[in-house]
């Protein structure tokens, strides 16, 4: 069987950015198998030292520290195939490619939140 | 209506005053310039500064650089960034490129875990200064223009919520182009400085220049600098800046007894003299005197000399009756002799300065201006004779400066032309053609603040100096080079001309 995934999701506060990335991690979780990924969130406000350690920039930043490679995908996760490849994993998560157009697949799209943009 | 918003010092040499009192305190100003301007030393400088002089903590953003590259660049400046981490004087939030941080971007983002860092670095060690080098690495390496600006917003205004002082640097594409790239000072236009490393006449020209700040004052214009070790960049000020220039009336002699009479009593003993003639005129014995009569009434005198060497000085003084040796060896005459080309204009000044630091005169000769002259273009000349003036006025020593003019007979020369508003005195030596002989006038042309002698007098030199006789008379044209003998009918025709009624 293969290593569990260790992904850390960077946040800044509760921005809607923050918020809609959560949201994505979540379905990736569940796309994955809930068994199979070790999840962590860390909010750079309250833990700046993580963020420091891990020389974060933009938020949100999705980080595979293991197993290898060590990749990472920047922003609110909302299109699939970007966070696919970006982490790695397209293999694992080609079956959902078709249907996945550039959304999450298997679900709505969530309606746009008045963002602080 | 300008409100007078507060001042940091920078701390950085010269800077503050062209600042007037610093930057705008509590907010940002970003420093632009093109490649090879200065900037990220400025940056660190700023923080250096900011802790050793100041006792204020920084913290040094980095998008370019990483900290360990910064701290072995400025090593060589005999700064110890390592060091002052350890006494959390300094701390460093590192953005630079790294090949973990690569990352794929999926969909939106913002630069909130960047902010968080830098607050959290600034609450842990206290920090009052804020630098971040450079703004241009950061939109490369972000794929996002518009998002950058945005977010540069958002760091500005978190900036000013800490309450800390911060400068950003910026490139700017070629110097006289916009300010910067990707229109960063859209946002963050309230404060701009401009450094700019520009070639003029086959020389690099360093120079400062404080575009604006809201609310506050500043000087206009650009002012030269340099970087050297141990004082990174400094700023050299000119005149215009240097308020306090008040006069004395107290008299000093110009070592020659003629000269003294000529000129209501002696030099004033903050005043700058100008002394110019032709070559071989008597400048440089002039020169001599003035020292050797400093030293004689206990004067402590520095003698800048181009022109010619230390030994040919000396014999020169001798042959007039005056020793230098004996004068050097007792401390009270000191003679730098220089290769006018092996320095730039702008280092000779700091040069200069600091010799008179270290030496403290009463007073301070050049001879010969005109030999430095050449060194430079004419506004780093211009400049360099502002900030050595105005320099010596401030300390109250007496400046005398030696000029050479073109043609024998007279002439104006650049020299002059610069210097003349900026003296207080301005003797003229000239030759005299009379019937075939070449014989000498002097005169004093301007001697601010008392009555003088109006006459083109001749002298002569011999063994024991210079020796001023009487007035030529029916001659005139004598300092423009064409002296014309005037008819004994026609001088009293002239003087009827102004009999009084």
């Amino acid at each position: 069987m293969t290593d569990p995934l260790h992904l850390v999701l960077f946040v800044t506060g509760d921005s809607s950015t923050a918020a809609a990335a959560i949201i994505n991690l979540r379905r990736l979780v569940e796309l994955l198998g809930e068994d199979r990924c070790n999840v962590e969130i860390v909010d750079t406000q309250t833990s700046p030292e993580k963020a420091d350690a891990a020389r974060v920039m933009a938020t949100p930043l999705l980080v595979r520290m293991s197993p290898p490679p060590r990749r990472r995908v920047i922003g609110d996760l909302s299109q699939f195939a970007k966070v696919a490849t970006g982490l790695g994993l397209e293999a694992e998560l080609s079956k959902f490619r078709r249907e996945a157009q550039d959304g999450w697949p298997g679900r709505a799209t969530a309606p746009p939140t008045a963002g602080d943009r | 209506m300008i409100e007078h918003l507060a001042k940091l010092p920078t701390g950085i040499t010269g800077f503050d005053l062209v600042a007037m009192g610093g930057l705008p305190k509590g907010r940002l100003t970003i420093v632009s310039g093109s490649a090879g301007a200065a900037k990220t030393m400025f940056a660190v400088q700023y923080l250096v500064e900011g802790a050793i002089r100041y006792g204020q903590p920084g913290v040094m953003v980095t998008f370019e650089e990483s900290p360990s590259d910064i701290t072995r660049n400025v090593k060589s400046l005999g700064w110890d960034l390592e060091q002052l981490v350890a006494q959390r004087k300094l701390a460093f939030v590192d953005v630079s490129p790294h090949p973990d941080t690569e990352a794929t971007v999926s969909g939106a983002y913002e630069l909130g875990g960047l902010i968080s860092r830098i607050r959290s670095a600034v609450t842990s060690i206290g920090a009052e200064r804020v630098a971040m080098d450079s703004i241009h690495a950061l939109f490369t390496q972000l794929d996002d223009p518009a998002l950058v600006r945005r977010e540069m917003l958002r760091i500005a205004h978190g900036l000013r919520d800490m309450g800390v002082t911060s400068v950003i640097t910026a490139e700017r594409p070629i110097d006289g182009g916009p300010v910067a790239r990707y229109g960063v000072e859209e946002f963050v236009a309230d404060n701009v400085v401009i450094l700019r490393n520009q070639l003029e006449q086959e020389k690099r020209r360093r120079t400062v220049e404080v575009l604006k700040f809201r609310g506050s004052g500043h000087q206009k214009g650009e002012y030269p600098f340099t970087i050297s070790a141990q004082r990174g960049i400094e700023v050299v000020p000119l005149s215009a800046i240097e308020l306090k220039q008040h006069s004395t009336s107290v008299r000093i002699t110009s070592g020659n007894a003629d000269i003294d009479a000529m000129c209501g009593g002696g030099f004033f003993r903050d005043s700058i003299i100008l002394v110019s003639g032709a070559t071989g005129t008597g400048k440089t014995l002039i020169t001599t005197h003035f020292l050797a009569g400093g030293a004689a009434a206990g004067e402590r005198c520095l003698l800048l000399a181009f022109e010619e060497s230390r030994e040919q000085l000396f014999r020169n003084a001798t042959g007039w009756g005056m020793d230098f040796e004996r004068l050097e060896a007792e401390g009270r005459l000191k003679v730098i002799c220089e290769y006018p080309e092996i320095s730039s204009l702008e280092d000779r000044l700091l040069e200069i300065k600091s010799a008179i630091t270290e030496y403290k005169p009463n007073r301070v000769a050049v001879d010969s201006l005109s030999a430095l002259e050449r060194v430079g273009s004419v506004k780093s000349f211009r400049e360099f004779v502002i900030g050595l003036t105005s320099h010596i006025k401030h300390q109250e020593m007496a400046g005398l400066f030696t000029s050479t003019t073109p043609t024998l007979l007279g002439g104006d020369s650049v020299t002059e032309n610069h210097i003349s508003t900026l003296t207080d005195s301005i003797i003229l030596l000239r030759y005299v053609e009379i019937f075939g002989e070449m014989r000498r006038g002097i005169t004093m042309l301007k001697m601010r603040g008392s009555r003088h002698d109006k006459d083109i007098r001749e002298f002569t030199i011999d063994g024991t100096g210079m020796h001023v006789g009487k007035p030529f008379r029916g001659i005139s044209g004598i300092l423009r080079g064409e002296p014309q003998h005037t008819r004994a009918s026609e001088l009293e025709r002239l003087s009827d001309l102004f009999k009084e009624g």
